[in-house]
């Protein structure tokens, strides 16, 4: 066997999975915990929501209670925020939430802006205006992006932690339609670059890191499998096999150039 | 406390996206207890201020205060 130390770092702190792990649409807290323990992810998503009062604390069964956040690096998300001040909001109640874990240290922000309530395609104005804020105030920004290489490079030039150009829809685990751009993606940026939503299967996990993403985050492909904790453990696996075949021939990747339709001669720039 | 507006007498707050009444002058630990909530399980926001949890004893509620009691549920 061949063993690899194959950490990746997000401001300075190293992670050893590439796999991140979201919490929503389990059945139940214990399939949610389950499926946590056989992914090992490095980071688990969670959203921000009122507290449901009517209910009392049992009944609420909280995620505050169900991981043990001393091991596992809380991902906040801006889920439910359709404007960027909405996002900055929640951003500002995930910082507090996650310090009252004793994660003093995590400024991580997963940022999502969705106006679109049909298909779920993040904002990319919200997005720039939310992350631009939210940098200043010292957060660590997980932008979540249509695949759009330029808009990725300019969240990277304002400062973002990492990038999470989405697979297909959220939910939709129909796998990576836009492969050439997220090659594009991941050629063209420093910063991590994280394959979020739409997932569907261990093999397209496996091919997100295959064409060098550095890690992948899956939530409904595990949530909605009939046994999530084999789902998951499944998509472990598949997250180490995709990155160690990258990693034995990363030229491999190639990307089609795209040619001009119009001379580049007298032109006015 | 009553959850209607009905009348126009009692203190009124926003809780949560709902409308409460109060007759009574209270703090945020009785808030807690009327709702049988742990503190611990949530972050207050008191006005859209965080509020720090030693604050919520010395925080009585005014007319038209907003309250949002927020935690963390599964996400992607």
């Amino acid at each position: 066997m061949v063993i690899l130390s194959d950490k990746w770092e997000v401001n300075k702190i190293s992670f050893n999975s590439r796999l991140l792990v979201g919490t929503g649409r389990f059945e139940t807290l214990e399939k949610t915990k389950l499926s946590i323990q056989a992914s090992n992810p490095s980071l688990v998503t969670v959203a921000i929501r009122r507290l449901e009062t009517q209910k009392n604390e049992k009944e609420n069964g909280s995620l505050l209670s169900a991981i043990n956040w001393k091991q596992i690096w809380m991902l906040p998300n801006t889920a439910g925020s359709k404007t960027a001040d909405e996002a900055i909001r929640l951003g500002f109640l995930g910082k507090e939430i996650a310090k009252s874990l004793g994660q003093d240290n995590n400024r991580f922000l997963k940022l999502e802006v969705i106006a679109d309530e049909k298909y779920l395609m993040p904002d990319p104005l919200g997005t720039i205006k939310a992350a631009d804020y939210l940098i200043k105030k010292g957060f660590k920004i997980f932008p979540y992006i249509n695949t759009d290489p330029i808009l990725a490079s300019h969240l990277e030039e304002l400062g973002c932690a990492t990038l999470m150009p989405l697979g297909s829809a959220i939910g939709s685990n129909q796998g990576l339609k836009n492969l050439e751009n997220i090659k594009i993606i991941i050629e063209q940026s420093k910063i991590p670059v994280i394959i979020d939503a739409g997932i569907g299967k261990p093999s397209d996990a496996s091919k997100a890191m295959e064409i060098g993403a550095d890690a992948v985050l899956i939530n409904t492909a595990i949530a909605s499998a009939e046994r999530p904790e084999l789902m998951a453990e499944a998509m472990k696996y598949a997250v180490i096999g995709g990155r160690l075949s990258y990693l034995s021939n990363p030229q491999a990747i190639s990307i089609k150039k795209g040619t001009l339709s119009s001379p580049k001669k007298g032109v006015l720039f | 406390m009553k959850k209607k507006i009905y009348t126009n007498s009692g203190t009124w707050i926003l809780i949560n996206g709902e409308v409460y009444i109060t007759n009574y002058t209270i703090n945020l630990d009785q808030l807690f207890e009327f709702f049988n909530i742990n503190k611990s399980l949530l972050i207050t926001e008191y006005n859209q201020v965080i509020l720090k949890p030693l604050l919520c004893s010395k925080t009585f509620l005014g007319s038209f205060d907003r309250i949002e009691f927020v935690t963390i549920v599964g996400g992607g």
